[in-house]
């Protein structure tokens, strides 16, 4: 429980600088997680998530199906301790997977939080971020989302993501395949690992966002992927950006403090 | 004599079952030896004995109907051997287990389960497509040659199992292929399309000739295993081989141009000698708290890094090609310890001049 309320506390005072994060509501007090309404499994029907909740394992959206999050939500994630056997899911984390729709509506003044209730260790994410199947829809607005293996990993999903914060997630966040396109904007993505990953001929619209404090790459891109970039800002990263071709213009984004700013891939191509 | 083949001709066509759709409803069991040819449909659950045989001739097609009883969009009507299954037929007629919705979807059926089934079951020219998981054993012994799983939520899931399978494609799957507690041999095969290629937990796997590609996840994924790996490619992963607390012999492989390590390690044992590791995204090879050493590989062209050690245990990594032999060049495709006090380094000197010989082709 101490674990929880310093992880909130924390990723509120972290969040008072940046582009267009959310300002957070008062932190709140001591929370019997345990005694949370749960869920977890597929969801059987249309779902609105408000004041408390625990996603006390597994959960999936399935296609047709929609999961909303109104403001202000803190979802406590409960980490896995074992490898799934069912062959329908994809982490040996807890996973919030995502094949139907999913929106996350926080706003600035009242985010929505996704938090694990118990420190990993030896620096293991606490779960695995959310999971966009191939095709699923929704958005994320003004979420803020720690200690997952990826954030937000979207494979031929674009769903938009918006002014949330992803902060000592392994990797901020993943785009795969061709028909990732969504709108990224106005986010923090940070004391990760790495920060963004382009992969297999994504296409995100990248605006406005802070890549920042990562161990690694800020932002790796591809051969087969072309971001469309605009005003995004890369801090204080081991490798600012890592492409094939990675100058990018001013406007497109500003490389600040890395210790590495720029690293060209020899890589030809990879995934057909 | 006439009267004598006139019955024989009877008695042969009622076995086969030929002429109309064999239909089984509800839940069945299969009390004697069985023959199928044609059209058989499972509108339940169907069990085949103990010491029952059951044989499924060439051209024959399964299909199962869709019941989903508690709402979680996956079919629940299915098959289990517990007998012996001897499913073989032909490249131009094989055997299909299928789906009888007209749109079919992965999850549609439930598996074909062999549960303690330990005499020498057969699966030849068999095509297992839209189910739960398609193949599933549990103490069971198989031979499968020449087999298709395509569009499974998994394409197959077995343990405490003993496992050989030959010329067979696991394809478009939502998943691959899961196995614990087993002994398998995977040759030839091609495993492609899913977001978990193969991933192996307690087992002993001789994986040899095989095509590991496109997966979204892992390519090949083992926890506490072994592994001999020999003469495949692993390509186009997110990640190409991923060992946890595993030992394996990795030579002559192509791991190449997965998007974020060629082969990565943790707790890991690895002996890793003439493999082509090129143009992998973030690395190469990842070593993390691991044993062994990499040796006579061809290390060019990768992304961020050729090796990345980020544990506290040193790599013996000398003797490889790293696209120079320049020593402060091939320093710059290393990260460990140099750059970051407390891990352990990557040792590299012994540099080859040009590619080791007997790497295995680009094709």
């Amino acid at each position: 429980m101490r674990f929880v309320c310093l992880m909130i506390a924390a990723v509120f005072l972290s969040m008072g600088s940046g582009c267009s994060s959310p300002k957070p509501p008062p932190a709140p007090q001591e929370t019997e997680w345990r005694n949370l309404p749960s869920s977890s499994g597929y969801l059987k029907e249309d779902t609105v998530w408000q004041g408390r909740v625990l996603l006390d394992d597994d959960l999936i959206v399935p296609a047709g199906r929609t999961l909303t999050i109104n403001a202000g939500t803190v979802i406590f994630i409960r980490p896995s301790k074992s490898t799934k056997i069912e062959p329908e899911w994809l982490s040996s984390h807890t996973e919030l997977q995502v094949r139907g729709t999913l929106r996350v509506e926080g706003t600035a003044s009242s985010p929505v939080y996704f938090l694990p209730v118990e420190e990993p260790a030896d620096d293991e994410a606490a779960w695995s971020g959310l999971l966009f199947h191939r095709g699923a829809r929704g958005q994320i607005s003004h979420a803020v989302i720690v200690l997952a293996e990826s954030g937000v990993t979207l494979s031929d999903a674009s769903p938009t993501i918006e002014g949330s914060l992803f902060e000592r997630c392994r990797y901020g966040a993943v785009f795969q395949g061709e028909d990732s396109r969504p709108l990224v904007r106005g986010n923090r993505f940070e004391q990760g690992e790495s920060g963004l990953f382009c992969w297999w001929g994504s296409r995100p619209r990248l605006e406005d966002n802070i890549i920042g404090d990562n161990e690694e790459e800020g932002l790796f891109i591809d051969a087969t992927s072309a971001p469309e970039l605009r005003g995004n800002r890369i801090l204080n990263n081991g490798i600012g950006v890592a492409a094939v071709h990675p100058d990018f213009s001013p406007a497109e984004i500003a490389l600040e403090g890395n210790v590495i700013s720029r690293k060209v891939l020899p890589l030809s191509g990879g995934h057909r | 004599m006439k009267r004598v083949l006139l019955f024989a001709a009877l008695l042969l066509s009622w076995s086969l079952s030929a002429a109309a759709e064999t239909v089984y409803r509800g839940e069945q069991t299969l009390w004697q030896d069985t023959v199928w040819q044609g059209e058989v449909l499972i509108d339940g659950i169907l069990t085949v004995a103990p010491e029952v045989v059951l044989e499924i001739r060439p051209g024959t097609r399964i299909r199962f109907t869709f019941m989903d009883s508690n709402g979680d969009g996956v079919g629940e009507h299915e098959m289990f051997i517990q007998g012996r299954l001897h499913a073989v037929g032909t490249e131009d007629d094989p055997v299909v287990f299928t789906s009888a919705e007209s749109r079919p979807f992965s999850g549609a059926w439930g598996a074909l389960n062999m549960m303690m089934s330990e005499e020498d079951n057969l699966l030849a020219h068999c095509v297992m497509e839209y189910g739960y998981r398609g193949y599933h054993a549990h103490f069971s012994r198989v031979i499968l040659a020449d087999c298709i799983f395509r569009h499974n939520t998994r394409g197959l899931q077995f343990q405490e199992s003993t496992v050989t399978m030959k010329r067979s494609r696991v394809v478009n799957n939502f998943n691959g292929m899961q196995f614990r507690d087993s002994d398998v041999v995977i040759d030839q095969s091609f495993i492609s399309g899913s977001y978990w290629g193969l991933r192996s937990l307690y087992t002993d796997l001789r994986l040899t000739d095989c095509i590991i590609e496109n997966n979204a996840i892992n390519g090949v994924h083992l926890r506490d295993s072994t592994l001999l790996a020999e003469g495949n490619r692993i390509v186009g992963n997110r990640r190409g081989l991923y060992l946890q607390r595993s030992q394996a012999g990795v030579r002559g492989n192509h791991i190449a141009g997965n998007s974020e390590h060629g082969i990565f390690l943790e707790d890991s044992e690895l002996e890793g000698t003439h493999n082509r590791l090129t143009g992998n995204g973030r690395s190469g090879v990842r070593w993390l708290n691991s044993e062994g050493i990499l040796r006579a590989n061809d290390l060019s062209g990768n992304g961020t890094y050729a090796v990345i050690n980020d544990g506290h245990t040193p790599l013996d990594a000398t003797g490889n090609w790293w696209g120079t032999a320049d020593e402060s060049l091939i320093g710059g495709l290393i990260r460990d310890g140099r750059q970051r006090p407390g891990l352990a380094q990557v040792f590299y000197d012994e540099a080859l001049a040009a590619p080791p010989a007997r790497l295995p082709s680009l094709h």
